[in-house]
């Protein structure tokens, strides 16, 4: 039946039009050599032993702890000497209202309440096709910066993803992203809304980095994006990183194949995103006021 | 269901709607009885019918009990006391949670049909969707309900969504809308791939009102039927099951159309009960000048003459075209005579497809306001865009069916006032039988509207829509194919994976992007005007026309001006035009060939057989013609370079072997001629029957294994071109057995090869009599296509004749 299937759409496909965009084959070609150095990096092991649940094997893979509702988690501790490029993390927890710069720090907020996040997707389309198979969220806790990353192995987990997610959440939380506030959170909404679950991050201030920088950077970097911040202002570059756009295929890679390889490669990139947040954002509050002309205040996220 | 039925005599004392001008036999427009005296005098012998619609009162029916006080304010405000009985009905049927379709005629009231179960909703937290096919039309919508919420008081919020929607305005349409109003377009790309953004409106969602039903036939009907069973998933996630309400045009199927599309019963409401004006309805076949060749006087001359009398007298007339190539010269004819002077505004104006949004809502509000004497317009103005009344509509040729027909000779009268409609036949085939049996068009049921829901590529293409939109389960159903075959298809695509009994999208792509509702390809072309250095974009034109429009050295019109195409950017999208003065217009020479891929069915007989099946369609468009205005000269031809267009699709086909048609003939040349002119009527006659329009078949002579197609050459004579364009020799060819088709005009077909094979019989006999008793003696454009070049021995018509006589001999 599948078979005559295929067959039928078979001579009816090669006649219809074909509906492959033009960046997308370019963007391709541009990958190519990425991808090939990939390969030559984590070479080709099956990761999932025979017989193990999805998610122990992807912990494993990962060198990770499997929790409840069948999610992994990825806990790092880094001290404050700790620097992320030429920046130390202990500039974050002495960030405060006497250094305002392009933040327009608000007095009422200390250091320890904010939450840095992202999110790895299976695309930047958006709608209700897209999904978040990783959060990371980084906060300072004591003297320690606390990065905690959560995978879904499958689907069927990703309700435990989202309890996650609520569950690094509190009351004074303030949020910390780069592009969050139109990307991360309002896909988060999404996913909270079609997994018939409140979305944990509604009315929380939320802190987007990108708006900062654009005002901060206008100028001074050839655009806004975070590689460019990282280059420009943390002195920071990175090697053997996984692009974020390949973060769809790494998903299918481990959902097809059962290989971990670029999903830990992922995971790292994450981190390292969620670290040059954490530092980004003292370096912002650092700048003379000048540049920053509109300060950007704080906004309630949708 | 019965209403007491009341006269306009009851106790109210007074027609529904106050208007000055309504159900008033003062108010037939002065110039009239002038014009139908000037109409008779001029027309002897050219009014081949005539026919006198008498005004018909109205019938009413009160509210329904339990309306809401301020709805019944709202509606006194705006003049309505009391309902007309097919309102009634409607509203009954909604308000109880049964899907209905109305179908009644233009200007009956059937808005009033869904805004009133819409605003009692409203009034009590539920929502509604509001569906029309264009933009324009959810405007007038927009502002119908604006105003009775302005009335009553009511505190409902309506607002359209729309590709001009601001983004900040978007964010308040999701979370306030009680009545949102918007395309299918916009529901297949923007709403339903973020169906979580809009939860509240489907949530709540009570009504789907679908205006313009019978616009969603064909192709564009089977997007919508695969369109509402995404909008059903996504309804029945947020626990909603809205009721349905359609509002169709006259056609002979709207339950049918209804059901199909919804695939769910739905009550029928047609008993019209809205009073109507006089109106007279005539067909006027233009005379015949060369009565050898069967040759008439031009219908657009006719047509510019009864339009230019009627202006003069002071009526509003409206002019239909049935290309916008006949809208640009009719509009030049009458600009010519009424528009000489360039400083006074203008009074005729064009309207089609193809001008950008401002200069259509610039026209339409000139219309409205009575500054423009006369429009001329493709069937862009056939669908309910409010330009107010008109007195007069001519219809320059007959727009292909009975169903288009009345809705556009409905544009004139609106509002009760005594009007006049007039089809003028062309020397088309169609235009000739509708002029020698008018019974066809006047005592007729209209068409049906057909639509096949499971066309397999529409299928698919909704089926990713869908699986993006919310994760497919086993068990489900998503059309009549296998669920199961399908997303496994799609999962050896990989644009799904399977996880237990779940299919989940995993494709970095957004579905709805890659499927557009209304054409076979994406990609509109843009028209940029660069003449003296600018670059002004002054039209778009869709994919499937860019190749007949918008090659290199055509004249592309727009509002009777000329421009000429420099240059084709085929793969940006782009023409270049500039502005010229030339004194012709261009129409592209094209031609199809096809091979046989697999037959379905086949019917033997002797000497050949009949079939229908899968075929691949190669469409060349080969060069053009230049043709200069008013008397019509050939002066030229020039080469096209294009790609060529390739479709797979179903066709009907006959095949004639040699033996049989050296019986007939005596030679291959009369042959091939009989079979263009039979395939010409065929085509015809085809379209006709099956009630679809000409466009939505394709013809064909060829091999069957596409070694050669034949067209018709410039001397008038078959010739056979081979698979790369060159002329093949017609003796030299070692196998002469020459196949017919009619093809499903449609990538993968939509399901018309199977009833035309079944009617196969009906079409070649009805095609034989249009030939045969055609007033021509050699055959001319009304029966086997224009006839071109000398005398030959075997006239075209006695070959076509030929053809369809061992046609019919198949069973």
């Amino acid at each position: 039946m599948s078979a005559s299937f295929a067959e039928r759409m078979a001579r009816l496909v090669p006649a219809a039009p074909q509906h492959t965009p033009a960046p997308a084959a370019a963007r391709a070609g541009a990958l190519a050599a990425v991808i090939a150095r990939l390969e030559r990096l984590h070479g080709a092991r099956r990761e999932r032993a025979p017989g193990a649940t999805p998610a122990a094997s992807l912990a494993a893979a990962l060198d990770g702890e499997s929790i409840d509702g069948g999610i992994v988690r990825l806990r790092r501790n880094y001290p404050l000497a700790y620097r992320h490029g030429d920046q130390p993390l202990a500039r974050l927890a002495g960030c405060s209202q006497d250094h305002a710069g392009a933040l327009r720090w608000p007095r009422r907020i200390a250091p320890a309440q904010l939450l840095f996040f992202d999110t790895e997707t299976t695309g930047l389309a958006g709608g209700s096709g897209t999904l978040a198979f990783m959060l990371g969220v980084g906060r300072l806790c004591g003297a320690n910066f606390v990065l905690t990353q959560y995978l879904m192995p499958t689907f069927a987990a990703e309700p435990a993803l989202l309890a996650a997610l609520a569950g690094e959440i509190r009351a004074d939380s303030v949020l910390v992203s780069f592009n969050g506030r139109s990307f991360d959170a309002s896909l988060i909404a999404t996913r909270c809304r079609l997994a018939r679950r409140p979305d944990p991050l509604a009315g929380l201030p939320h802190l987007d980095l990108l708006h900062a920088l654009r005002r901060a950077a206008a100028g001074q970097l050839p655009n806004c994006r975070l590689q460019s911040a990282e280059t420009g202002l943390l002195g920071l570059a990175r090697s053997d990183d996984l692009p974020g756009q390949l973060a769809p295929r790494a998903w299918t890679r481990w959902l097809g194949e059962n290989r971990a390889d670029w999903l830990a490669a992922l995971a790292r990139h994450n981190r390292d995103d969620i670290l040059s947040l954490a530092v980004l954002l003292p370096r912002l509050a650092g700048e003379p006021a000048r540049l920053c002309e509109p300060a950007v205040p704080l906004r309630r996220s949708a | 269901m019965s209403y007491p039925v009341l006269d306009q005599t009851d106790l109210f004392g007074e027609s529904q709607r106050p208007d000055a001008d309504v159900a008033s036999p003062r108010a037939a427009p002065a110039g009239m009885p002038a014009l139908l005296a000037e109409l008779h005098a001029s027309g002897a012998g050219r009014i081949c019918a005539e026919l006198t619609l008498p005004a018909r009162a109205a019938r009413h029916a009160a509210f329904p009990p339990g309306l809401d006080a301020r709805i019944v304010a709202a509606l006194a405000a705006r003049g309505i006391r009391q309902l007309y009985t097919h309102q009634r009905e409607a509203v009954d049927h909604a308000m109880a949670g049964r899907h209905v379709v109305v179908a009644t005629p233009t200007a009956s009231g059937k808005s009033l049909c869904y805004h009133l179960p819409v605003l009692a909703a409203a009034l009590s937290q539920g929502r509604a969707l509001y569906l029309f096919p264009t933009k324009a039309l959810a405007q007038d919508q927009l502002a119908e309900l604006l105003e009775l919420n302005r009335a009553g008081g009511l505190g409902l919020r309506a607002c359209t969504f729309d590709g001009d929607t601001p983004g900040d305005a978007r964010r308040v349409v999701r979370s306030h809308g009680d009545v949102v109003i918007s395309n299918p377009d916009m529901l297949h790309q923007g709403m339903l791939p973020h169906h979580p953004k809009w939860a509240r409106l489907f949530e709540n969602l009570r009504y789907v009102v679908i205006d313009e039903l019978h616009m969603y036939r064909g192709v564009f009907g089977a997007h919508m039927a695969n369109l509402l069973r995404r909008l059903a998933r996504v309804c029945a996630f947020y626990g909603a099951a809205p009721t349905f309400i359609f509002c169709s045009a006259t056609i002979a199927n709207p339950r049918e159309l209804a059901e199909r599309l919804l695939g769910a019963p739905v009550a029928l409401v047609d008993a019209c009960g809205a009073p109507q004006g006089q109106k007279t309805v005539m067909i006027w076949n233009p005379p015949v000048v060369n009565a050898d060749l069967g040759l008439r006087a031009s219908a657009r001359s006719q047509s510019s003459h009864i339009a230019r009398a009627a202006v003069q007298l002071g009526l509003k007339t409206l002019v239909f075209a049935n290309s916008r190539l006949e809208v640009e010269v009719l509009t030049k004819y009458l600009k010519d005579r009424f528009d000489a002077d360039p400083r006074q505004p203008a009074r005729v104006a064009a309207y089609r497809g193809g001008y950008l949004p401002t200069e259509r809502r610039d026209k339409e509000h000139k219309l409205r306001q009575g500054r423009l004497d006369c429009a001329v317009s493709t069937s862009a103005l056939e669908l309910g865009v409010d330009i107010g009344s008109l007195d007069v509509c001519v219809l320059n040729g007959y727009p292909g069916s009975v169903a288009a027909t009345w809705q556009r000779l409905g544009r004139a009268g609106r509002r009760e006032r005594a009007a006049l409609g007039v089809l003028v036949a062309t020397s088309a085939p169609l235009d000739q039988f509708v002029a020698r049996h008018p019974e066809f068009l006047l005592g007729a049921s209209p068409e049906h509207a057909r639509i096949d829901p499971d066309q397999l590529l529409i299928l698919m293409d909704h089926l990713r829509c869908a699986a993006f939109e919310l994760p497919f389960r086993s068990g489900e159903r998503f059309g009549a194919e296998q669920l199961e075959s399908m997303l496994g298809y799609l999962e050896h695509q990989g644009v799904v994976h399977r996880e237990a009994d779940t299919w989940h999208w995993i494709a970095d792509s957004y579905p709805a992007n890659a499927v557009s509702l209304r054409s076979v390809a994406d990609g509109n072309f843009l028209v940029i005007d660069t003449t003296g250095g600018a670059r002004d974009v002054i039209a778009e034109v869709d994919y499937s026309s860019a190749a007949l429009t918008l090659y290199e050295g055509a004249i592309y019109m727009v509002q009777a001006s000329p421009w000429q195409v420099e240059k084709l950017d085929w793969t940006g999208r782009k023409a270049f035009v500039t502005r010229t003065r030339a004194d012709y217009y261009t129409d592209a020479i094209d031609y199809t060939r096809l091979k046989i891929l697999d037959d379905f069915e086949r019917a033997r007989g002797p000497g050949g057989h009949a079939a229908h099946g899968e075929v691949h369609v190669v469409r060349r468009v080969a060069g053009y013609k230049k043709i200069r205005y008013y008397t019509h000269e050939n002066i030229g031809y020039g080469p096209v370079h294009l790609p060529d267009h390739e479709m797979h699709t179903t066709a009907l086909w006959w095949e004639i072997e040699e033996q049989a048609l050296h019986a007939a003939f005596s030679s291959r040349q009369d042959a091939l001629d009989g079979f263009l002119g039979a395939a010409y009527s065929l085509h015809h006659i085809a379209a006709l029957l099956c009630l679809s329009e000409l466009r939505d078949i394709g013809r064909a002579v060829g091999d069957g294994a596409a070694t050669w197609s034949a067209v018709v050459g410039p001397e008038g004579r078959g010739i056979l071109r081979a698979e790369d364009g060159s002329e093949l020799a017609l003796r030299a060819e070692r196998r002469f057995r020459p196949t017919l088709f009619l093809y499903d005009n449609y990538p993968g077909g939509i399901g018309l090869a199977a009833p035309l094979f079944d009617q196969r019989g009906q079409i070649v006999q009805r095609a034989a009599d249009l030939v045969r008793h055609c007033g021509c003696s050699q055959g001319c454009p009304a029966c086997v296509g224009p006839v071109l070049g000398a005398a030959r021995g075997l006239t075209p018509k006695q070959a076509a004749l030929g053809v369809l006589q061992l046609l019919a001999r198949l069973p």
